[in-house]
């Protein structure tokens, strides 16, 4: 698609970017005294709205900023694989909840590429070919271990690992930006992978089964070190182009993964010069989704009482 | 295939090159300027002022291949007068016509691009509006150059060639 076309949609997407948080919001966020003040500054600064009880509105933004996103791009599909995240949710709730004969509806996210009643209606019948492809033979492999081992943890991984695999897929014939987007989702998703599965002695079997394709890394390489253990998953990772990620897993795993999610966010700068095609697009739903993660983590903390010094340490890169 | 060798055949595909390419250029980068624009509009309708000279600007290139076609119709006599041009002659209007021909075209397609950078940095910033219109205002400068040989050859020609 010719980057020209998306004319119209990047320039109201810069528009809507007025209603990001700026550094200096989020720095008033963090200093906010109580919750409700936290609330009042994230739904000044536009990020989202006040629901009827006073809190901040986060699923509705999310909503919201889909419904913008879809609206405006000449062809929705390109921007499937930031979508299919609630997709695979909505999948392992159905399996779950078909597995314990209980409802999903109400525990599905939306937006959602296929639509939910499909996914609940597969799962029950069984028939997973009605899911995509990318989707289908991991719906299976995760119902039948759910059903044949009752084991719920390996079955979320399966399917974490076809999310991770099918972003890539679906990138194939994007723009370069996104090709490049999606493979650092899916490398973020294959560092996360390899860490909890070294901290927590994982089995080859359970590595093997969850560990997605990898593309600026070797696969094999990456498995062998998680069978070693955490310290030898970082020394592999510090070989590789994550580097700088590798180095904070020395700061614990949630400095681990903050690292891992910057990441994205800072791929995401170079869009902020372009000014047609789909890159400024996508990378406004990066930051858009790190920003409502952010003020998500920053109302849950204020609500608990958490320090200032203790807030900083888990929040996400926005800008 | 006698036309070939006539001298306002060639004048008049020479004429016809300046418009169609300048506003073809002029077309695509006033699209793609007003595409953006109306990006911004819809989300703020009080920009509408600030986005309407960018919008224009890419369309200047159109105007510059207008006067250079109508220049020439005059000295050929297309508008009246007499009609009596050498070959040479023809060749030469048909040469004076390629800068703005080709200059529009590039510059005003450039120009476009320019033009929709300028749109998303008033998006984000209305203050700055007056530093996007000048950026994109930039590209102008080679639209004119190729307008100024175009202008100047076609004001020639007349004394040439005879």
């Amino acid at each position: 698609m010719k980057d020209t076309e998306y004319a119209t949609a990047v320039a109201r997407v810069r528009m809507n970017e007025n209603y990001l948080l700026t550094v200096e919001d989020t720095e008033r966020l963090l200093t906010a005294k109580s919750k409700s003040e936290a609330v009042a500054i994230i739904v000044e600064s536009g990020l989202c709205a006040r629901t009827q009880d006073g809190d901040a509105d986060f699923s509705g933004a999310l909503r919201d900023m889909w419904d913008l996103v879809l609206g405006i791009v000449p062809d929705g599909e390109e921007f499937a694989f930031l979508l299919i995240e609630n997709d695979f949710h909505n999948l392992k709730t159905a399996l779950k909840a078909t597995i314990a004969d209980v409802d999903a509806k109400s525990l599905m996210l939306t937006p959602s590429v296929i639509d939910v009643d499909l996914i609940i209606e597969s799962v029950r019948s069984r028939k997973f070919e009605q899911l995509p492809d990318y989707m289908s033979t991991a719906a299976k492999e995760a119902y039948d271990l759910l059903v044949s081992i009752s084991d719920g943890q390996l079955s979320d991984a399966v399917l974490d690992r076809a999310y991770a695999d099918s972003v890539v897929k679906l990138t194939e014939k994007s723009s370069p930006f996104l090709q490049g987007l999606a493979k650092l989702i899916s490398a973020d998703c294959a560092m996360r992978i390899a860490v909890r599965c070294a901290k927590t002695l994982k089995d080859e079997q359970f590595v093997e089964l969850s560990m997605p394709k990898c593309y600026d890394m070797d696969r094999k390489e990456l498995i062998e070190a998680v069978l070693k253990g955490e310290s030898r998953v970082a020394e592999f990772l510090s070989h590789t182009k994550f580097d700088k990620v590798a180095s904070q897993l020395e700061n614990g795993i949630s400095e681990f993964e903050k690292a891992s999610e910057n990441m994205l966010i800072d791929y995401c700068d170079s869009a902020k010069f372009t000014s047609l095609g789909a890159a400024p697009i996508a990378a406004y739903i990066i930051r858009k989704k790190a920003q409502i993660k952010t003020a998500r983590i920053v109302v849950c903390c204020k609500s608990a009482g958490l320090d200032e010094s203790l807030i900083r340490q888990r929040i996400r890169k926005t800008n | 295939m006698g036309f070939l060798s006539s001298g306002i055949f060639w004048a008049a595909i020479g004429a016809m090159i300046a418009t169609t390419l300048a506003c073809v250029g002029s077309a695509k980068g006033v699209g793609m300027a007003s595409e953006a624009a109306s990006g911004v509009v819809a989300e703020d309708p009080s920009k509408f002022g600030k986005m309407i000279v960018l919008q224009l600007l890419p369309g200047t290139q159109g105007l510059y291949g207008f006067v250079v076609t109508i220049m020439i119709f005059l000295n050929v006599g297309f508008l009246g007068g007499s009609g009596d041009i050498t070959f040479v002659q023809g060749i030469l209007y048909f040469a004076a016509s390629l800068p703005v021909a080709f200059g529009g075209l590039f510059s005003a397609i450039a120009q476009g691009r320019a033009a929709v950078s300028g749109v998303s940095m008033v998006a984000k910033r209305p203050e700055e509006s007056s530093k996007a219109i000048v950026s994109t205002t930039l590209v102008e400068f080679y639209a004119l150059l190729s307008f100024l040989i175009s202008f100047l050859a076609v004001f020639a020609i007349p004394n040439l060639g005879k």
